[in-house]
């Protein structure tokens, strides 16, 4: 029997973790089940029964060299391992009838800042750099040339503007959300 | 013992201090989430996300090490540089206690 699939298209950031947890549970609570990631953003949907399981997100270093043991553990914690997408795992749980302790993968608010730095340090980071070794000349260079009537110049000149404002949202964007994580878990 | 890794976790958070109590035995991170649970009547729980930080963090510093694995769980055991940062810790608490009128 074909299960009905539905595709939807999100983009959600890298701080935007919490969202799109959210956003999974939602969809399984109204009766569609994550079947997978791909590209980044284009999030594969079956048909199920409506039901109360969370969605949650770990970024774990390290973990590629032993990642049966990392989903193992998971497991014995209840959690069903769905797949990796950019350094993200993504677990699922049936809720209904647990406290609410065990539908969380952090127990306190050292470990979940712990994964905030480990996200900055690891991802954000290469953001940063590309924009500050690669963006910004190239951006400078453009405004400089690009306008002298030569068709080349100015494809690139816009196409540089055009990753400078995207690249700069994207890293102003987490910088701000990244904040206000870290603000949320330490009063936790 | 290096400063730093006194600094980083001295005084230490509940969960890693239970984890590293718990390492004095073999044990694996579900295992040790089962200890807790038990022994401080379900007051403290430790979750999957942050048992498999806690102890990746903890091996890297070398306070724990990885003993063997045992069907896809890996088992831990304190270190020297561990029994020495736990020895610190317990007289933290011990000297707390005492200053509030314990014995």
């Amino acid at each position: 029997m074909n299960k009905e699939i539905k595709k939807e298209i999100k983009l959600f950031l890298l701080s935007d973790y919490e969202k799109e947890e959210a956003y999974l549970t939602e969809m399984h609570k109204t009766g569609w089940k994550l079947k997978n990631v791909s590209y980044g953003s284009v999030y594969t949907f079956e048909k199920c029964e409506p039901e109360n399981v969370v969605y949650r997100l770990d970024f774990a270093e390290d973990k590629e060299k032993d990642l049966s043991c990392y989903i193992a553990m998971f497991g014995e914690y209840g959690w069903e391992y769905i797949q990796d997408v950019n350094g993200y795992s993504y677990f699922r749980k049936r809720a209904d009838g647990l406290p609410e302790e065990d539908t969380e993968i952090f127990s306190d608010s050292e470990s979940r800042l712990e994964m905030v730095k480990k996200i900055i340090n690891t991802r954000l980071m290469p953001v940063w750099v590309v924009f500050m070794s690669i963006l910004i000349p190239n951006f400078i260079k453009a405004i400089m040339h690009g306008f002298d009537n030569i068709p080349f110049h100015t494809v690139l000149t816009v196409l540089f503007v055009f990753l400078f404002v995207g690249y700069s949202y994207i890293i102003i964007y987490c910088e701000i959300e990244f904040l206000k994580l870290k603000k949320k878990y330490t009063k936790k | 013992m290096t400063d730093k890794i006194k600094r980083i976790y001295i005084p230490m958070t509940e969960t890693g201090f239970y984890i590293l109590f718990c390492l004095q035995e073999e044990m694996h991170g579900y295992g040790i989430t089962q200890k807790v649970k038990e022994i401080t009547d379900g007051e403290v729980i430790i979750t999957a996300g942050t048992m498999y930080g806690s102890l990746s963090k903890m091996e890297k510093d070398g306070l724990i090490c990885f003993v063997r694995e045992e069907e896809k769980r890996k088992l831990y055991y304190i270190t020297e540089l561990g029994r020495e940062i736990l020895q610190l810790e317990i007289e933290r608490i011990k000297r707390l206690y005492k200053n509030i009128g314990g014995v």
